[in-house]
């Protein structure tokens, strides 16, 4: 593009402004423009999984997948591998006090994921399984 | 402000150089276009769907060009615009979420901005056809050398999106690395997880390399003296990313895009000399 200089400083100047301003207004003051761009990466990504350690009542620590019969992680189809929120946490507990048996006791150490970081959800101290009979 | 303006002028308005940089880089973008439209605009994707049947008459004739730099002014804008046009309308207006990720728009952004650059008067058949009616009539080779604030907004393209994804990580949720965990988790290890022990501390350092990188990159890979230690730090960084998350085409353009950094007429020079001088 051969343009006279006038024409590249003005050019440059709509760019410079439109690369800069969009990312200051969005991320920067909030603006809600969809003309602006901004540079929101991964900001979704990865947010639906809950990490969760099992226990028995003895302090224990229950393998999950194994005592609901499925593969390893490395080979357990995703849907099963990854609890994405409270909901699934606790239907998964369910399961798994009726896979251990009658008066059994499970107790998680649970948090499920959020844009701020992890969202506390089981501190340990519940049996989940008497949670479940109540 | 005059100050400003000088400098504004001199570094960007006025910068010219060597045009072989830019057509690396052109080539580049031109094969990460292809690796990342190229299935969506094949044949059989844009059945029944006019948009993108007319996006895909557009694209492949001008992203051929553009490789090859033949008509280069006019193959870079088509598929620029045909870039733009896959992220706004087809991901954000048709709802496909894949075109509407910031990974095309880098990309759109980047090809838009190549063609503001003279990038078809190196490496090109352009430049083969320069040289050859040149000769034809006696003339001296036609200079490699432009106009180059397109060069000059590419570089600013990347250090704003730098310092916008640094922005997006400095706060306790990412710094304290349970972003990362999350994204790992969610991504390999599934809800049970793997040993905390190891895994927390490096996904807290993780997040804390990755956010002093993004911070440090806009500004440092404009200083010439940096750019050893930096761009090799950059590029680790995104191929990293490439390996282990789901990123698309991201690295490949960052990549790429990272040449603009680059002094132009060093570039030539380097060029030259590893060509023994017979690269025209």
């Amino acid at each position: 593009v051969s343009l006279p200089r006038w024409g590249r400083a003005l050019l440059s100047v709509v760019i410079l402004l439109w690369l800069v301003g969009g990312p200051v207004a969005r991320q920067g003051f909030g603006v809600k423009n969809k003309w602006l761009n901004a540079w929101y990466m991964y900001k979704g990504s990865g947010k639906d999984i809950c990490w969760v350690g099992w226990s028995t009542g003895e302090g224990e620590p229950v393998d999950r997948l194994a005592t609901l019969g499925h593969p390893p992680w490395n080979r357990a189809p995703r849907p099963v591998r990854n609890l994405k929120n409270r909901a699934e946490v606790y239907a998964e507990a369910r399961r798994l006090c009726a896979a251990l048996g009658p008066g059994a006791q499970l107790y998680a150490q649970a948090k499920c994921g959020s844009y701020a970081g992890w969202v506390p959800l089981e501190d340990g101290t519940r049996d989940l399984c008497q949670r479940g009979r109540r | 402000v005059s100050w400003l303006w000088r400098a504004f002028l001199r570094e960007v308005v006025d910068f010219e150089g060597s045009t072989r940089l830019v057509a690396v880089i052109r080539v580049l973008l031109a094969l990460v276009a292809w690796s990342r439209f190229g299935y969506t605009l094949q044949l059989a994707q844009c059945e029944g769907d006019p948009v993108r049947l007319g996006l895909m008459l557009l694209f492949w004739p001008a992203s051929t060009l553009l490789l090859v730099g033949l008509f280069t002014g006019p193959a870079a804008a088509i598929t620029a615009l045909c870039a733009l046009a896959l992220y706004h309308v087809v991901g954000r207006h048709q709802g496909v979420d894949a075109l509407a990720s910031h990974h095309v728009l880098v990309l759109a952004i980047g090809l838009a901005l190549l063609a503001l650059t003279p990038c078809g008067r190196s490496l090109s058949l352009d430049r083969m056809w320069a040289l050859h009616r040149a000769q034809k009539e006696g003339a001296p080779a036609p200079a490699e050398r432009g106009h180059l604030f397109g060069q000059r907004l590419l570089a600013v393209h990347v250090a704003v999106l730098y310092l916008g994804t640094a922005w997006e990580k400095t706060y306790p949720g990412f710094l304290d690395g349970s972003r990362l965990q999350q994204i790992y988790l969610s991504t390999y290890f599934g809800s049970d997880g793997p040993d905390p022990s190891w895994f927390v501390p490096l996904t807290l350092v993780s997040a804390w390399l990755v956010t002093a990188c993004e911070w440090l990159l806009p500004f440092g890979l404009f200083v010439p003296r940096l750019q050893p230690l930096l761009i090799p730090a950059g590029m680790v960084m995104h191929g990293v990313m490439y390996h282990q998350i789901p990123v698309a085409t991201f690295t490949t353009t960052m990549w790429a895009l990272y040449l603009a950094f680059l002094d132009p007429d060093r570039f030539h020079r380097f060029t030259e000399q590893i060509t023994d001088g017979e690269t025209t």
